[in-house]
């Protein structure tokens, strides 16, 4: 009896860690819920992570995604549906009860948490291809009327489109079943007001967990490709990421370069 | 003089026992006392050997403070072996943190696994060797923080989606060492961590996300009620010092929501106009202020009369600078402010004045 809290204190610790352990190890058993291979604009590496002299020695990339609504000035025409609508919102669970007219609705929607869900990215898809075309037709008349634009602007974008959002990811995917193109990530959906003429109920993605990992040899190799781009000039890079059972990714391979 | 063995086994209680002789020592050797209260040199002489031999039993057995300038250093050690463990706790991390990226991933997660039960074999050594629990303090806060690395980073490793789980496991680990060596601030800090996983799983239970349980601070204010109300159902003959914690840590979270509340009321869950919700919150918290400097006078709990008297003067302030802040001249709020401050200085006399007489022990 004397060491039972020591014992419980032993305890708590590697049972936790069991926890987390076995958890990694169910996402990585069996085939993978997504595969695909992401370059340098979809996963940004950020430059002070490797530095000799920075405080923190991990490598981690970040996941970049883009919507419609990410543009300013907003493309117009674009063939990318709303992502969120009051029926889709219903679905996800928010109480979308209140019209977007009365006097309550501000605060009415004010008040409503964000909500896990699921996010459907498309990789170099129609989605993509639906923005940039759009896009394109927009540059050209901004610059018909005399608006320079950055040449680099549309060269940087993510390729990763979010497609669609579901509070269930078995749906989600039976709707989008090519697994190397469509990938299924977790993460949280905000309802507001849109304060437009007439005012609409709309929602927002809040949070993607888009932090990724990268375990050695491939941090050593962006550590050598760091040093290199100083030499040389961005050479890119390509990164062949798994997302498991309960959607969580990790790095397979890397290659460096175009 | 024949000395039993202390009948006590806390710390705390005996500390106060040692500092009850050292009162009615000081008070005896008084002229005073002396005069109203004649010992025979015999008597003297027997209370002496008695006394000195009692504060020798309890220093020996729990290593306390006899003496006034023990207490001072007792202080000075208290404050620098909790400044001394944060600031190791941030070595340790960033010590992590600066080369965890060179190790291969079963490294990072032995290296992970093995500092908090490193840290843990450190604190019961310590606590075996010495009844002061400085070192032991200082060791389980350097265990906890290792604890939390292990898991963020074990998460960061595995890309793992975060939960509220890993505050469960944080908050019972230091419950835990907190009850195993004693330690007043490790109880403070598990019971803050429990009360805000209570409050993640509820939120994540309603199907919201789980880090959005800042945002409704009326959870906070049911796990502050319960925090305090604990010690009256949860005895601790062993650790006659944690129910003050309990009861501060309670009235701290219970207090800051509603301060919270009245000053931003639209995340309230009451389905009213915001100004209604700020006014009520503040009605609250003064009612509820007062209401703890009341129970704190009647039960002798020093601290619940200082957190009421201090959240008292921040909820009456606030509702006068919402007052009359912008219509009043600044001079003459402040002057209006300086008056009610010595009033309330005055009303706190009154009290204090009250108190005075009560025979019975003064807690936390």
């Amino acid at each position: 009896m004397k060491n039972t809290s020591l014992a419980a204190g032993v305890a708590i610790i590697l049972i936790a860690n069991a926890f987390a352990l076995v958890h990694a190890a169910r996402n990585r058993t069996g085939n993978p819920e997504a595969e695909m291979t992401l370059t340098n604009r979809e996963l940004v590496l950020y430059s002070t992570a490797i530095s000799d002299k920075d405080e923190d020695s991990g490598v981690t990339l970040n996941l970049r995604w883009t919507t419609a609504e990410d543009y300013y000035p907003p493309i117009p025409g674009t063939a990318v549906p709303p992502l969120f609508n009051q029926q889709k919102l219903s679905q996800m669970g928010f109480d979308c009860s209140v019209s977007p007219a009365s006097d309550k609705a501000v605060r009415f929607y004010q008040r409503q948490r964000g909500r896990p869900v699921f996010i459907a990215l498309e990789y170099d898809g129609q989605a993509w291809r639906d923005l940039f075309e759009a896009y394109r037709r927009a540059a050209e008349q901004r610059a018909a009327a005399g608006v320079k634009e950055d040449p680099d602007f549309w060269r940087q974008k993510s390729h990763l489109v979010v497609i669609d959002a579901d509070r269930d990811a078995t749906a989600l995917r039976n709707r989008y079943p090519n697994r190397s193109s469509v990938v299924i990530v977790p993460g949280t959906v905000r309802i507001f007001l849109a304060q437009q003429n007439p005012a609409q109920i709309d929602g927002r993605i809040e949070q993607i967990p888009s932090a990724i990992h990268v375990p050695r040899p491939f941090s050593d190799g962006f550590r050598n490709w760091n040093l290199e781009k100083k030499k040389q000039g961005d050479a890119g890079y390509s990164v062949r990421v798994r997302f498991g059972s309960a959607l969580e990714p990790w790095v397979a391979a890397v290659q460096f370069g175009r | 003089v024949e000395i039993a063995g202390s009948d006590t086994s806390d710390r705390a209680a005996a500390q106060q026992a040692a500092d009850r002789i050292s009162l009615l020592r000081q008070e005896l050797a008084s002229g005073e006392l002396a005069s109203i209260l004649t010992l025979t040199p015999e008597q003297q002489q027997r209370f002496d050997e008695w006394s000195s031999a009692k504060l020798a039993v309890l220093a020996e057995q729990f290593d306390v403070d006899t003496t006034a300038s023990q207490k001072r250093v007792s202080w000075g050690m208290r404050i620098a072996s909790t400044l001394g463990g944060v600031a190791i706790c941030a070595a340790v991390v960033l010590f992590f943190q600066r080369y965890w990226g060179y190790l291969e991933t079963w490294a990072q997660v032995t290296t992970l696994l093995i500092t908090p039960l490193l840290m843990l074999s450190g604190a019961e050594f310590m606590s075996r060797r010495e009844r002061t629990r400085y070192f032991t303090g200082l060791l389980a806060l350097v265990a906890l923080a290792s604890f939390v690395m292990n898991l963020a980073a074990l998460g960061s490793i595995f890309n793992i989606v975060s939960t509220e789980r890993a505050l469960l496991a944080w908050g019972a680990f230091a419950v835990v060492l907190a009850y195993r060596y004693g330690l007043r601030l490790m109880l403070a800090l598990g019971l803050l961590l429990l009360i805000s996983y209570a409050a993640a799983a509820f939120t994540a239970q309603l199907g919201y996300h789980w880090l959005e349980f800042w945002d409704r601070p009326e959870h906070f204010l049911l796990l502050g009620i319960l925090s305090f109300a604990l010690p009256s159902y949860l005895k601790h003959p062993e650790h006659s010092n944690f129910p003050p914690v309990y009861r501060l840590t309670g009235a701290l979270t219970f207090f800051m929501a509603v301060l919270s509340l009245a000053e931003w009321g639209k995340p309230s869950y009451l389905p009213w106009e915001t100004l209604s919700i700020e006014r009520l919150y503040e009605f609250v918290g003064l009612t509820f202020s007062g209401t703890a400097i009341w129970l704190g006078i009647t039960r002798n709990w020093n601290g619940i009369v200082n957190t009421g008297a201090a959240f008292f003067t921040l909820f009456l302030f606030t509702r006068l600078y919402h007052w009359w802040w912008i219509w009043m001249p600044k001079y003459l709020f402040f002057a209006v402010v300086g008056t009610l401050g010595i009033a309330l200085v005055l009303a706190f006399k009154q009290l204090r004045l009250k108190m005075v007489g009560r025979g019975s022990k003064v807690t936390e």
